[in-house]
């Protein structure tokens, strides 16, 4: 019996055409990722490291993993259909009476499935083989065949997943008779998913979230995201306790659903319920009629006029959509996104513990976009179920033939959709407005909501709803159309991994606008609405056809489809579709033109790579050719708020400051902007380059050293159109940087991506860096880099509302013609980075020893204030007390609108400073206090990057970023308590440890760091305060402090990071100096472990603690591989039954912080009652020190001050002996 | 107030016609459409209630070409499917005001006076607001008729709707559509000879997509009357009583003998006492004749 089912199920699955579609479709998706990752379209970022294999068994994983959402989704459509399958055409009625064991029947109906959906998805594992070996990819990247890696993946987890989701589909469709639940059931599951995985990010050590995870993908990645890239590469996936504990807990749920099922299963005309049977059922007597009646019923009007349709047609809407909110998965998928939403905003794990304000734009930020997937998702859901809902539930033929036209039919339903997503929308702008009141914050923007939502979002979801409609129109069948739309919809958002980038090939995108709480939406919504209207009319075109195809009556043939559609093409609808697809085109060709041919424009990656390349191709001769400096730059800088655009008349100085006379310049220019230059000295312009925009200049008469010339320009935009801004002056909050003038000498845009390079025919870059401590190289690199430090000088005009600021001292302000006029003037030199803001600023002030500190910040964004004032002030008076003056008589941070980034930077002596940081929630109990600790990195940086200037060279970030992290968490110190400092650090370790297991190959000391933030910013800042640690601060800051005096001496010195380590070098001890190599010169970690920690209470009331631990540390070099030993043969290994594996370590002689904790003290940290540093050269180590108090906690070096690989086996509770 | 079908034709892919050269002109009044199952009403039914077109063919009534333009028909047709469903989780009340919505009612209050007055006719005032889809089989037929009278059709298709009844709802349901056929175009399905007997002004046989026969239910049976003779037999002797006579129908007594009923012009000898024909009597005859002889001989 089983054997009959099973094979007629399974004929049955492969007499289904879809059947081999899903197949194609997942051999061919997975084919195209494959070797889109294999780099046959272009090397991406998804893989950066060509000798790296992409076909490692934990890469693979990953791959196919991108397919799970996919996966999970057959299963309703297979496993689900096939009970559902019975109901639907009532042939359960029948089947059911037939003596079937129902171990056969749900056996067969479940396997059958099974293996359908199995073999499908076997697809994939195909497709990835056969990806990453296609003709036209990067063979190097791609390692030998790995079965058992394919083996490994299928069985443990991918047919595993199956067989668990598959169970509880199966489980519920067969309650519920009912398919829809399984896809609810599904999509459950999807975000149960997403929610596990956040689940305990923010405890140390939980494991809930590798437990729980039904996919068992945490569980692998519990024990693949420490893995370095060389475990990566050769090591299979980690078969391992906590995975095999979720295979089994998993399976063990499946096999409980699957047995309850079993059990409970009847064959039965009715569906199982879950609840008891009501008591007292009621009787149902039929009622006794007359047999003979008259029939006189009231005279009606009967309307088909169309008024009348269009009444009917909003009237059938209310009915679906009351039909939608009412239908029980909507109300469980709304409940599931919202729990998203408050369960992402309520372990939103904020950047140094601190969080923004329930600001409207913030508070809508991350739930507008759950919601909108959530609403897309449903938006497909519903519009399969709406279009398909008569004739699903067999009501068709009493429809089809009354007079309703089937426009009105087709637009009721595009109707309930639209009123389905606003209804979603609403219910975010209630969710929304709660939690602002919630959190104490009045100022609702309701303008705000009502645009981000209805005006913004609603346009978009319904471009999907008329989609939807039509596929579904189409399909008429609602799981295809649905699964199809899901294809499509992620498809496009993926499609830059094809190489599709551009928004004019990728259907219902554009670009999205930006708002600020300084010029609101600014011009971001002409575009967005350029592009919604662009892909609004393709699916109106499409609403069109679904009309011409709505089936009406009945249509068996395709023939017969097609011949009612064309009795439907009336003219007024064919026009209709002209009209549609002629504007679709026009303003798909307007688009483009303006992308392509109006404006010389990069749009793409791929266009980025071809003009960086052609660049360096071109011009990287001139790299080393000496060029003249500008040494003074003067600008008349004005700016029109109203028509969003600017005109420059700017003046520089350049002289020659080598020893060498010379002939040629080059200048560069931004490719934005238009500009119009001169010298004033003859020359010719040899060759004239608008591609990359820069041209080759020769002097007539050479320049000889010391000799100057002048260069004055014109800088303005092109007339913004209604479509285009091409300025980025904003009619408030305008922010000009110095990166829009022109430049003198080469200009590095360079590919730093070996397998691109390779590409585009260039040279490795490996080897071609400079070396830190090649002074001569140095040399050649500041004679052609073009400037030096600067004199500045500006007029700012603006409109009369605003002001504008530059920088330097305000030497005069004036109105005339109705604008504002300022100058200003910068008394002493700075690097040719400036800025030039406008906008209507309120303004708070201090004076602080004689430096006047100023904030300009938007009405309203007063939440800081303070905080940033104390940064710059606290900040000011550590660098001046322990570095030197300030080189300018003010510092002043100038808001900016967070459309232009979320950065805080120094220009002159101003610190433009991003509105996204304006709005910090500063709660010091528990975090940082953030604008208070950017206030002080920034004014560091005024020191660190502006006094001393490094050439852009590797270490170069240790000498600005590493020093102002450190000089930040000091301020931090001293103004804030060390705990605020200690709790700073921690953070930064966090940072450090996460980001430097996903940052690639190979990774670089401090010293030799290139670009990487995690190690200049977050390595940096541990390691300063370390090094600040051990040999003391003012011995530290002293050797700093010298180092800068010599860089801006005017002595031939360079500001690199090996002559910084130098001078550091120089005041530490001996003892200490190992530190020298393991913090800066090398990549080193420790693995310390607290064993054992006892103690005895003593006679004279005092307490002695005895500490076993363990300490080891090891070099990270090449390829991640960990070195415990320096030359190969002085490892220290320590080998006992007590620790289980051997613990290996570099030689040590090493001074180690050992800490004891007292009781926890108000303040809620533990009282340290004792904390000293040991010399330690062994691996295994006890200590037994006196402490006055009763101790609760010791720990080896309590404070982090070293990277340890793991802290949390650091700390211990001391116990009584 | 008739219906002209003219030529109509229709073959499905699988190469069954569904309808062969059917012409019939449908007279005001209840007009029966008897044939057994597979002959074609269905289709016949769908095609006038514009539901399908025909591969040839027209369709006229009151003046409405209904091929080209169905929907000036779907204003005046109450149409009842052979088997239909009903949204789930929708009353009764409801549903019908959805009905009334598609059907042109436009005013609100007309639309709850006609529903009022519909649920009292069809009896279904108490279960108004009971979901539909709950309904027992005969409460769903009586749903179906509340929603075709809507409209106030003037042509009335309703197929098979009898099939499940009970005897009482069945009678209940046949008055209202003898009632309703009183002064419209009903056109009405079955393939039980009893619904049409005493019912319809007129009736058709139908099979293998041809109109066999056509005539009221009176003279059809006058027409054979003094032909049609009874007898009972052994059952064994079934067979060779088939071979010497035309059986018309044959049914088992209590003792296992069976009562045959044959069609002879003329006395066919033996035990044969001549019975009084009955509608029954015409159905199988020309059932009977039709599959033997292409061409219909009375």
């Amino acid at each position: 019996m089983f054997a009959t089912i099973f094979k007629y199920e399974l004929s049955h699955w492969f007499r289904q055409p879809s059947t081999y579609v899903f197949m194609l479709l997942f051999l061919g998706m997975a084919t195209t990722l494959a070797a889109d990752h294999a780099g046959i379209f272009q090397d991406k970022s998804t893989f950066t490291d060509p000798e790296y294999f992409i076909n490692t068994p934990s890469r693979i994983f990953s791959a196919i993993q991108q397919f799970s959402l996919f996966t999970m989704f057959l299963i309703p459509i297979f496993i689900g259909v096939s009970v559902y399958r019975d109901f639907k055409c009532n042939i359960h009625t029948v089947l059911y009476s037939y003596p079937i064991k129902k171990r056969a029947y749900l056996g067969a109906k479940f396997l059958s499935a099974l293996f359908v959906v199995t073999l499908i998805v076997a697809m994939i594992g195909l497709g990835t083989i056969i990806g990453f070996r296609l003709p036209g990819v990067n063979h190097a990247a791609v390692g030998p065949l790995n079965v058992l890696a394919y083996h490994q993946i299928y069985g443990l987890f991918i047919i595993p997943n199956i067989i668990i989701i598959g169970t509880i589909v199966f489980a519920i469709v067969t309650i519920s008779r009912n398919v829809y639940a399984g896809f609810i059931a599904v999509l459950i599951i999807v975000n149960l998913q997403n929610i596990i995985s956040g689940f305990g990010a923010g405890i140390e050590g939980s494991q809930i979230r590798e437990w729980l995870d039904p996919t068992g993908r945490s569980a692998v990645m519990h024990y693949v995201k420490y893995w370095t890239a060389d475990e990566i590469a050769t090591k299979l996936l980690p078969i391992k306790s906590i995975v095999l504990f979720n295979r089994l807990l998993w399976l063990g749920v499946a096999g409980i659903i699957g047995a309850t099922i079993y059990h409970r299963f009847t064959f039965s005309q009715n569906p199982l319920s879950l609840y008891p049977a009501k008591k007292n059922p009621a009787r149902s007597l039929l009622h006794q009629f007359a047999s003979i009646t008259k029939i006189t019923l009231p005279e009606v009007r009967l309307e088909y006029s169309l008024k009348h349709q269009v009444k009917t047609t909003w009237r059938l809407s209310i009915f679906d959509f009351r039909f939608i909110i009412t239908s029980w998965p909507f109300i469980a998928l709304t409940l599931v996104a919202f729990l998203i939403v408050i369960y992402n905003i309520a372990s939103d794990d904020p950047a140094f513990g601190t969080l923004s304000l329930p600001i409207t734009w913030r508070v809508l930020e991350l739930p507008l976009d759950i919601i909108g997937n959530f609403g897309t998702i449903l938006t497909f859901l519903y519009a399969g179920v709406l279009v398909n809902r008569s004739k699903v539930s067999r009501m068709d033929q009493l429809i089809d033939t009354t007079p309703i036209n089937d426009w009105a039919l087709i637009i009721s339903k595009v109707l309930a959709i639209f009123k389905m997503q606003a209804f979603l929308l609403l219910l975010l702008l209630i969710g929304g407005v709660l939690v602002q009141l919630s959190k104490g914050y009045f100022n609702l923007e309701l303008d705000v909501y009502i645009i981000e939502l209805f005006l913004i979002k609603w346009p978009e979801l319904m471009v999907w709803g008329l989609a939807a409609i039509f596929f579904q129109t189409f399909f008429a069948n609602p799981y295809l159309g649905f699964f199809f739309l899901l294809f499509c919809s992620m498809g496009i958002e993926s499609s830059q991994v094809i190489g599709i980038e551009e928004d004019v090939y990728r259907p219902n995108y554009g670009p999205m606008p930006e708002y600020s709480d300084m010029d609101g939406y600014g011009r971001s919504l002409i575009p967005y609405y350029a592009y919604k209207m662009y892909w609004g009319l393709s699916v109106l075109c499409l609403l069109a056809i679904s009309y011409l195809i709505w089936k009406r009556g009945l249509l068996y043939t395709l023939t017969d489809r097609m011949k009612a559609a064309r009795r439907k093409l009336t003219p007024n609808v064919a026009a209709a579709i002209i009209i549609c697809l002629t504007g679709f085109i026009g303003l798909g060709v307007r688009i483009y033109l303006d992308d392509h041919v109006y404006n010389q424009r990069i749009n793409t990656e791929k266009e980025l790579e071809l003009w960086s390349a052609e660049s360096e191709k071109r011009y990287k001769q001139f790299e080393k050719a000496p060029q003249p400096m500008i040494t003074a730059i003067k600008l008349d800088m004005d700016i029109y708020p109203e028509s969003r655009s600017f005109h420059c008349k700017g003046e520089y100085i350049l002289v020659n400051k080598t020893r060498h006379p010379i002939d040629t310049i080059l200048v560069n220019y931004s490719f934005k902007e238009k500009i119009k230059y001169q010298l004033d000295v003859p020359s010719t312009i040899i060759s004239k380059d608008t591609n990359i925009c820069i041209d080759v200049i020769r002097l007539e008469n050479m320049l000889f050293p010391g000799d100057s010339l002048q260069m004055t320009f014109d800088l303005y935009n092109k007339p913004n159109t209604l479509f285009r801004n091409y300025s980025k002056v904003r009619e408030n909050g305008t922010f000009l940087s110095s990166r829009i003038f022109p430049g003198i000498g080469y200009r590095d845009t360079e590919l730093k991506d070996n397998s691109k390079r390779l590409k585009y025919g260039l040279k490795p870059i490996e080897g071609q860096e400079l070396d830190p401590m090649d002074e001569k190289a140095l040399q050649i690199r500041r004679a052609a880099r073009g400037w030096e430090m600067i004199n500045f000088e500006a007029i700012v005009r603006t409109s009369a509302d605003q002001i504008g600021i530059a920088p330097g001292q305000l030497i005069k302000r004036w109105t005339e013609d109705g604008r504002n006029h300022f100058h200003y003037k910068l008394k002493s030199k700075i690097k040719p980075n400036f800025g030039f803001h406008s906008g209507r600023y309120s303004v708070e002030k201090r004076t602080s020893n004689g430096i006047q500190l100023e904030v300009y910040f938007h009405e309203g964004h007063d939440y800081n204030i303070t905080n940033l004032m104390d940064g710059l002030e606290a900040s000011l008076a550590y660098n001046i007390e322990h570095f030197g003056p300030y080189q300018h008589q003010q510092a002043r941070i100038i808001e900016f609108p967070r459309s232009e980034g979320t950065f805080a930077t120094v220009l002159g002596d101003l610190i433009p400073f991003s509105e996204s940081r304006f709005i910090y929630d500063v709660d010091e109990n528990t975090g940082t206090d953030l604008p208070f600790y950017i206030a002080a990195h920034e004014i560091a940086h005024m020191w660190w990057g502006h006094q001393v200037v490094p050439e852009d060279i590797p270490g170069a970030k240790m000498v600005t970023e590493s020093l102002a992290e450190y000089i930040a968490a000091k301020v931090l110190e001293y103004n804030k308590g060390m705990g605020r400092k200690r709790n700073f650090l921690k953070y930064q370790r966090e940072f450090y440890m996460q980001l430097r297991a996903r940052g690639g190959r190979t990774e670089n000391p401090l010293m030799f760091n290139e670009g990487r933030r995690h190690i200049s910013y977050n390595k940096g800042a541990i390691i300063f305060c370390a090094m600040s640690d051990y040999i003391g601060e003012s011995k530290f800051n002293e050797a700093l402090k010298k180092f800068l005096m010599r860089a801006t001496s005017g002595e031939d010195y360079f500001p690199t990071s090996t002559n910084m380590v130098e001078e550091i070098n120089k005041v530490t001890p001996d003892t200490l100096k190992y530190l020298i190599k393991d913090l800066f010169q090398t990549v080193t970690l420790s693995d310390n472990r607290l064993l054992e920690a006892k103690v005895r209470k003593q006679d004279d009331d005092k307490f002695l603690v005895t500490l076993d631990f363990a300490i080891s540390k090891y070099r990270v070099k090449e390829e991640f591989r960990n070195h415990y030993s320096e030359n190969g043969k002085d490892s220290l290994v320590y080998k006992s039954e007590k620790v289980g594996d051997p613990i290996y370590s570099l030689p040590l002689d090493d001074f180690i912080e050992i800490g004891i904790f007292g009781e926890q003290g108000p303040e809620g940290e533990k009282k340290i009652i004792y904390q000293e540093k040991h010399r330690i050269r062994d691996i295994m180590n006890s200590l037994s020190i006196l402490v006055p108090e009763l101790p609760s906690e010791a720990a080896i070096d309590p404070f982090n001050l070293l990277i340890d690989k793991n802290i949390t086996d650091n700390r211990k509770k001391i116990i009584a002996e | 107030m008739s219906l002209e079908i003219k030529n109509l034709e229709k073959a499905y892919k699988n190469g069954v016609k569904a309808l062969d050269k059917v012409s019939l002109t449908i007279p005001k009044g209840m007009f029966g459409l008897l044939g057994p199952n597979g002959a074609g009403k269905s289709t016949l039914m769908r095609t006038v209630a514009t539901l399908q077109s025909p591969d040839k063919g027209e369709i006229f009534f009151e003046g409405i070409d209904v091929l080209k333009d169905p929907m000036s028909l779907r204003r005046i047709l109450g149409y009842l499917p052979q088997e239909f469903g009903v949204y789930p989780k929708v009353s009764g009340e409801r549903l019908l005001n959805y009905f009334a919505n598609l059907k042109g009612i436009s005013s609100k209050s007309d639309r709850s006076k006609l529903i009022g007055e519909i649920l009292e006719l069809t009896n279904l005032t108490e279960v108004r607001k009971k979901y539909v889809s709950g309904y027992s089989g005969g409460m769903k037929q009586r749903f179906g008729i509340a929603q075709l009278l809507l409209n106030n059709p003037k042509l009335i298709i309703v197929d098979e709707p009898t099939a499940g009844l009970d005897p009482a709802e069945r009678v209940r349901f046949l008055n209202i559509l003898r009632e309703i056929g009183s002064r419209n175009t009903v056109i009405f399905s079955t393939h039980i000879v009893e619904d049409v007997k005493d019912l319809c002004h007129e009736v058709a046989i139908m099979n293998g997509g041809r109109i066999l026969h056509r005539k009221s239910p009176v003279n059809a049976v006058n027409a054979i009357d003094g032909r049609v003779w009874t007898t009972s037999i052994k059952s064994e002797d079934l067979d060779s009583t088939k071979e010497k006579h035309q059986i018309l129908s044959s049914s088992y007594n209590r003792d296992d003998s069976i009562n045959i009923r044959i069609y002879s012009e003329n006395h066919p000898g033996g035990e044969f006492i001549p019975a009084k024909p009955q509608l029954d009597d015409v159905y199988f005859l020309i059932l009977k004749e039709a599959s033997e002889t292409p061409t219909l001989t009375i």
